[in-house]
């Protein structure tokens, strides 16, 4: 298979393939994690929480208090990841030559400081895995692949934009390591945000940034479902 | 006692959706320095990561069956490492202190609710006493 077979197989087919998996892993996930809660008020639960929000945590026992310098560089991190694969030129005009509709595009300069600070900032947190000694004792296999996994669609993407190398080989594993990337996305822990959003949001506590409609159920006590 | 592996087994069984949330844990440390007995004791094997991947995720990991010593290792962890005092801080909104009480769940339905070892850890101070 030579790098021409490769982009035109990972840009059509397997993209298609790989976004319903990512779906369909979301879905799974975001079920399996409904599947462990249950309303609030309901018969048998006699915690406070199911009758009032409790007070919320102070900011100094958040990652924001504890360690503000690793919160901010997950946040631009998240922040830039996010934007770039959406906004990026390149991903604009394939979308309006399959779809005919026109996305608002990042100038080139920009995306190319976003995806440079997407690159620094994926490697300090991969660093600190490697370096700090608690994390490096907590941290599996699976939790630096998928860190390296996110950040090669975007080191390819760079170097294959300003024509490091051969163009197309690195555009075919660009496209390639983008879907392997929607695919981890949907069933590995890179799906995150699912549950970032389902637990900060959606269940009362002390740490939900709203107030909850739902609460834990584990299935340790004898609350009933 | 030996413990009952086919109850053990059930008891996952029937929260089986609990796997998913240990393995959605990120290994970030950032729960650390929210549990008092990790501060204290500077040891990361008593962060709350640490703990649930210890506890919980090795009996998901090995579908309950665990050897003598390893259930009297989970059955430390969860009562001697973790007072349940729910102060422990997940970015992702990890119920960790549900965990920590699934688990002692299990070892209660071994049998197990952790006295055994403050008497032994009475014993060995009371021989150490009387040795010195």
């Amino acid at each position: 298979m030579n790098w021409q077979t490769l982009y035109t197989f990972a840009s059509g087919w397997m993209l298609w393939i790989s976004l319903v998996l990512m779906l369909g892993g979301l879905i799974y996930q975001g079920w399996s994690l409904h599947a462990l809660t249950a309303p609030l008020n309901v018969k048998g639960d006699c915690r406070p929480e199911g009758r009032r929000k409790p007070p919320a945590a102070p900011f100094r026992w958040s990652l924001g208090g504890r360690e503000p310098i690793l919160a901010a560089v997950t946040l631009v991190f998240h922040g830039t990841l996010l934007s770039v694969p959406l906004f990026v030129s390149g991903h604009s005009v394939l979308f309006y030559q399959a779809f005919e509709v026109n996305i608002p595009a990042f100038p080139g300069m920009i995306t190319d400081i976003l995806t440079v600070t997407v690159l620094l900032t994926g490697t300090v947190l991969l660093l600190r895995r490697i370096v700090v000694r608690d994390i490096r004792y907590l941290s599996r296999f699976g939790d630096y692949g998928i860190l390296i996994l996110t950040l090669l669609p975007f080191a390819t993407g760079y170097a294959a934009y300003h024509g490091h190398g051969g163009s197309m080989s690195l555009m075919a594993l660009h496209v390639f390591s983008g879907n392997l990337f929607l695919i981890a996305l949907g069933w590995t822990r890179l799906g995150h945000f699912v549950f970032f959003i389902y637990n900060r949001f959606m269940i009362r506590g002390e740490y939900t940034l709203a107030a909850g409609s739902r609460r834990w159920y584990l299935g340790s006590d004898g609350a009933q479902k | 006692m030996t413990h009952d592996q086919k109850e053990i087994e059930a008891m996952l069984k029937s929260r089986k959706h609990l796997h998913r949330l240990v393995k959605s844990c990120l290994a970030c440390g950032a729960c650390r320095d929210s549990c008092f007995v990790y501060c204290n004791s500077g040891d990361i094997k008593k962060s709350p990561a640490a703990k649930i991947d210890a506890s919980l995720g090795l009996l998901f990991r090995k579908k309950g069956s665990l050897t003598k010593d390893q259930v009297k290792e989970v059955e430390r962890i969860v009562f001697h490492d973790c007072l349940l005092c729910r102060r422990c801080y997940c970015p992702m909104g990890i119920d960790i202190p549900g965990m920590i009480a699934f688990t002692r769940s299990i070892c209660r339905s071994q049998g197990l609710d952790g006295r055994k070892d403050i008497e032994s850890y009475k014993e060995d101070k009371e021989n150490s006493e009387g040795g010195s």
